[in-house]
């Protein structure tokens, strides 16, 4: 499988047209398949049967969650969907790192900036230990 | 390598190694009776460990025996019977007192004599030692050492590469030069690059698989577009350009992604760890042993964390889902990578797993002249800041007390638009502005700086410490990395640079050159010989009782050992200190690996101290902290690794490529010259003759291209072993037997020269080899080893069984390759004939349908084929 769409790397708040949010759902879409040869992948959302063309993600954001109790190989799409529905979010495990850590691509339809209060949400929730941003490093020569 | 792709070496410089190298030629005849012919020593650089040669007193050993003084406050101690004697007299007296077999005597000064005695067989040199200093004459005793010219590159870019160097003006320089006396690496350490992949193609690193330094490595980057190779995840760690073209950091969605050239960032930390070194090319590596495990974390503008802490327990050996397991763990991962912000758990759980595992993370601290970034920041990673060549720190370094230590970073004092960078790092690079165009190595003028480039140099220092001492797991390596450190660090003469300060923030920085302190630059300034000595020393490690009760006699168990090639020599137990009421304790038999003592009966404690002492006197220590309830100690076994860590470290057993030699044996009569090549690239082996690099005028010579010239005379014995040896790991040596002879060269013969054989039927064939005792040839058809159906077969005794159908074209060479000389051959040639020949014809036949005359089928064949063969002959 192979990521189509740019990595969700920072929120982006948004009052996009229809094609935009067509746009985004079809990139989340696309990462959430494609998330490497083989990788498992697990999309789930807080709204069930919500059309992808009318799905207007307000925010997307890739994150890195410590499950409170390690799960061997991610925690699964039940675990997922009820993390999602509490956390009013749409979740698409991009891979687990161990048993302790999972890499989720998060959006949510509401207007978020930075999607600060879909994170807030999730660091509540009390199935992570830990939510943190996948950050982006760099090569530090000048 | 494409000479023209790297900038001119000095060539007055060139030609002083090459006259150093002609006198290195002759003197390794002279010393190649001292050096296990296991070992390959290009320059004759001493061992690991500075070692006497002996590692008995079997047979015998050369001291340095200073005798007491006849006057001043030492006189009184003087052995009644030396007062008075001369200097031969009083070895010979020292040496009947310690029943030792005088073989040579020498004074050197009048307290300093030279000897070489026999020792009673089995006693170590240690023990030797120990009981010769206790002799009434003697006031010292310590090996007579073997020393060693310095190791120095032939690399022609290793002049400018003045971080590995030393010099008065480099304060900062990391002396890697001398550490390379001791060791310059081991083949099975491993050190992982996390970076932007690497250019396999660069002359001066190569695949492994063809004897250069680099492995197989993965791909990490996630992200097609950040990836740049048209996939994710991939088994491919080639960089294939990471460049930003104008207007694409907004399609990438990341903020602050600009437009950019190809860093080939990756290469360049790579060159700096493991540029093939002795290659005769480019620079030389940090390590010139050992193999670089490539990674790709970083693309296009960077790399996100859970790409690149996929990366890392890969790196370790740790499984990574939709990932193979890694056949080569690391135990060193370079990161030059980072950005601001505060560790996070997933960095601190995988630096943790890794530590389990034995594997030290090394990270650059960063360039923003602020706090230290992340991973630099986290608990148990040695993170590295940037130094100018004075040993100030580089203004743009990251800093804080989360640096362990210190070590160049590249600084430019010019600063004008086309002026040389100064103090650049050199380096492996690439030319190509988008996609690879052309191997480089960096200069002043296309200059290499930052923090990132801090990192590797203290890598490669780790590399060199696990290759003497592998036991240390990563809190000890990390601990050695700063003991071995050079401190205090440097002041500036110009009294307006002030210290540097603990960044109060993100927005603290400190963006200028300052005076650098053990609370922002670490422990002191890299330093490769200060480190690796300090891994020399033995680690002391204690086995303690899972539970204490009050008045308990417990079990202390010494479990730590000596580096590799040293041995632990004694063990001690003492008590430091008491506390909160406390007895001290007991200490029986305190001289032992294993202690027995009594935990207090009730309130308070007392502190042990285990000392373990090697063979070369190298000792460590360990406190052991005992109360009613526990014993506890930093030095516990179960602290540090949980896999068996051992001292001495394997070379790779699945390494990527078998390294062979052709011809695998030859006959060359005296002063004749044979071409020999191995299976890797020709600049990643150098060539011996019985173990002496470029061999000897006994023995032959040999160039460094593997032309091997046989001696005026014959040798004694006349067999001599031609062996190609890897420059990434001195265990992988393929060899050929080579006779040299005083007559002619061994030729074979075949007979019948040439024959026409009817498709199905035989031909025996007879090989004479002449001119040597060994006349076993291989048979071959058209080259290949006993022939195929189609060109027919040929047995090991020369039989040939033409093919079922003529082949095309119709002739075949049947040859003999000298089992003796594999460049020597004889050979015939074949005609294969379409129908038998009647049996009638040949034999005078007794019927059947030819009736005794040859058939018209069967006489156009035979035409045919003769036409056939006087074509050959004629070519």
């Amino acid at each position: 499988m192979r990521l189509t769409a740019a990595p969700l790397s920072d929120c982006r708040p948004s009052a996009r047209a229809l094609s935009s949010a067509i746009l985004s759902a079809l990139l989340l879409g696309g990462c959430a398949a494609g998330a490497g040869a083989g990788r498992s992948s697990t999309e789930v959302a807080a709204a069930d049967a919500v059309p992808v063309a009318r799905l207007e993600a307000s925010c997307s954001i890739r994150v890195i969650a410590e499950l409170a109790a390690p799960q061997p190989f991610g925690p699964g799409a039940p675990w997922l969907t009820d993390v999602a529905q509490r956390a009013n979010v749409r979740l698409a495990q991009r891979q687990a790192l161990g048993g302790r850590f999972v890499v989720l691509d998060v959006s949510t339809t509401e207007r978020d900036p930075g999607c600060r209060a879909a994170l807030g949400r999730l660091r509540n929730e009390p199935l992570f230990r830990s939510v943190e941003v996948d950050t982006l490093r760099r090569a530090q020569s000048r | 390598m494409n000479p023209g792709s790297f900038p001119a070496a000095g060539s007055g410089r060139t030609r002083g190694l090459r006259r150093w190298s002609a006198l290195l030629v002759v003197s390794c005849a002279l010393v190649s009776v001292l050096l296990p012919a296991s070992e390959y020593n290009p320059v004759r650089i001493a061992p690991a460990g500075n070692a006497p040669p002996p590692e008995s007193t079997t047979p015998g050993v050369r001291l340095m025996v200073q005798w007491r003084s006849e006057t001043g406050s030492a006189a009184a101690q003087l052995a009644p019977v030396s007062r008075g004697k001369s200097a031969i007299e009083r070895a010979a007296g020292f040496a009947a007192r310690n029943k030792l077999s005088l073989e040579t005597s020498r004074p050197i000064t009048p307290r300093w004599h030279a000897v070489q005695v026999q020792a009673a067989s089995g006693e170590s040199l240690g023990a030797l030692l120990q009981r010769l200093g206790a002799d009434p004459d003697v006031a010292a005793v310590e090996p007579d050492y073997w020393r060693y010219p310095h190791a120095t590159p032939n690399d022609p870019l290793f002049a400018g590469q003045w971080y590995l160097q030393k010099g008065a003006a480099t304060a900062s320089a990391v002396n890697a030069v001398d550490a390379w006396d001791i060791t310059q690496g081991n083949g099975g350490v491993v050190i992982a690059v996390l970076d932007t992949g690497v250019r396999y193609d660069h002359p001066d690193l190569l695949r492994a698989s063809e004897g250069g330094r680099l492995l197989p490595g993965f791909d990490f980057v996630s992200d097609v577009p950040i990836a740049n190779d048209g996939d994710g995840y991939d088994g491919d760690a080639s960089d294939p350009g990471d460049w930003v073209a104008a207007g694409e950091g907004s399609t990438l969605r990341i903020s602050g992604c600009s437009s950019s050239d190809s860093s080939w960032h990756g290469t360049r930390v790579s060159g700096m760890i493991g540029a093939l070194t002795q290659n005769g090319a480019g620079i030389g590596g940090g390590t010139w042993r050992g193999f670089v495990l490539p990674i790709r974390g970083l693309g296009k503008c960077g790399g996100f964390d859970s790409d690149i802490v996929a990366g890392m327990l890969w790196a370790g050996g740790i499984p990574v889902s939709s990932a193979p397991a890694n056949p080569y763990p690391a135990r060193i991962i370079n990161m030059s990578l980072g950005s601001a912000g505060a560790c996070t758990a997933l960095y601190r759980d995988a630096v943790a797993q890794l530590a389990a595992r034995g594997v030290l993370v090394v990270a650059s601290a960063g360039n923003e002249g602020g706090p230290v970034g992340t991973p630099a920041s986290c608990p148990g990673v040695a993170g590295i800041a940037g130094i100018r060549h004075v040993g100030t720190k580089v203004g743009f370094s990251n800093i804080g007390p989360e640096i362990a230590l210190s070590a160049p970073g590249g600084n430019c004092v010019n600063v004008g638009a086309g002026q040389p960078c100064l103090f650049s790092l050199d380096t492996t690079s690439d030319s190509g502005k988008t996609a690879p165009a052309g191997s480089i190595v960096t200069n002043q003028l296309q200059f290499n700086v930052g923090t990132s480039f801090s990192a590797p140099i203290v890598s490669a220092i780790a590399g060199l410490m696990l290759s003497v001492n592998g036991q240390l797991n990563a809190a000890q390596l990390l601990a050695r990395l700063r003991e071995g450190a050079t401190s205090p660090f440097p002041v500036s003469t110009d009294a307006a640079i002030p210290l540097c300060r603990v960044p109060a923030g993100r927005n603290d920085l400190q963006s200028t050159e300052c005076n650098c302190t053990t609370a922002t630059c670490g422990a002191g300034m890299a330093n490769a010989l200060g480190s690796v000595n300090a891994a020399l020393r033995p680690v002391a490690t204690v086995t303690l009782p899972a539970s204490v009760a009050a008045g308990q006699d417990l079990t202390l168990r010494a479990v730590g050992g000596a580096a590799c090639g040293r041995a632990v020599s004694g063990y001690s137990w003492t008590l430091v200190s008491t506390s909160g009421g406390a007895s001290a304790p007991g200490l029986g038999a305190a001289n032992t690996p294993q202690l027995t003592v009594t935990a207090p009966a009730g309130a308070g404690a007392y502190v042990l101290r285990l000392t373990v002492t090697d063979d070369a006197a190298g000792t460590d220590s360990a406190d052991i902290t005992v109360t009613a309830a526990a014993a506890t100690s930093p030095a516990a076994s179960t602290s540090g690794a949980s896999v068996a860590l051992p001292a001495c470290i394997a070379a790779l057993s699945n390494a990527p490529a078998i390294l062979g030699v052709s011809p695998a044996a030859a006959v060359v009569p005296v002063g004749t010259t044979r071409s020999f090549s191995s299976s890797f690239s020709a600049a990643t082996v150098t060539w011996q003759v019985n173990g002496i690099a470029g061999g000897s005028a006994t023995t032959g010579t040999i160039t460094a291209s593997g032309v091997f010239t046989a001696p005026a005379v014959v040798p004694a014995p006349a067999e001599v072993r031609v062996s190609a040896v890897s420059l990434a790991d001195s265990a992988r040596v393929a060899s050929a037997d080579v006779t040299i002879t005083s007559g002619p060269p061994v030729s074979v013969t075949v007979s019948p020269a040439s024959a026409s054989v009817p498709v199905g039927s035989t031909q025996p064939f007879s090989a004479a080899v002449a001119n040597t005792s060994n006349g076993s040839v291989v048979w071959r058809v058209n080259d290949i080893v006993g022939g195929n159906s189609t060109l027919g077969s040929v047995s090991a005794t020369g039989v040939y069984t033409a093919p079922a159908g003529v082949p095309t074209p119709a002739t075949v060479t049947i040859s003999a390759v000298a089992a003796a000389d594999a460049a020597q051959s004889g050979s015939a040639v074949i005609t294969v004939l379409a129908a038998p020949v009647a049996s009638a014809a040949v034999s005078g036949g007794s019927g059947g349908g030819g009736g005794g005359a040859l058939d018209a089928v069967t006489l156009l064949a035979l035409l045919l084929g003769l036409m056939a063969l006087r074509r050959t002959r004629r070519a």
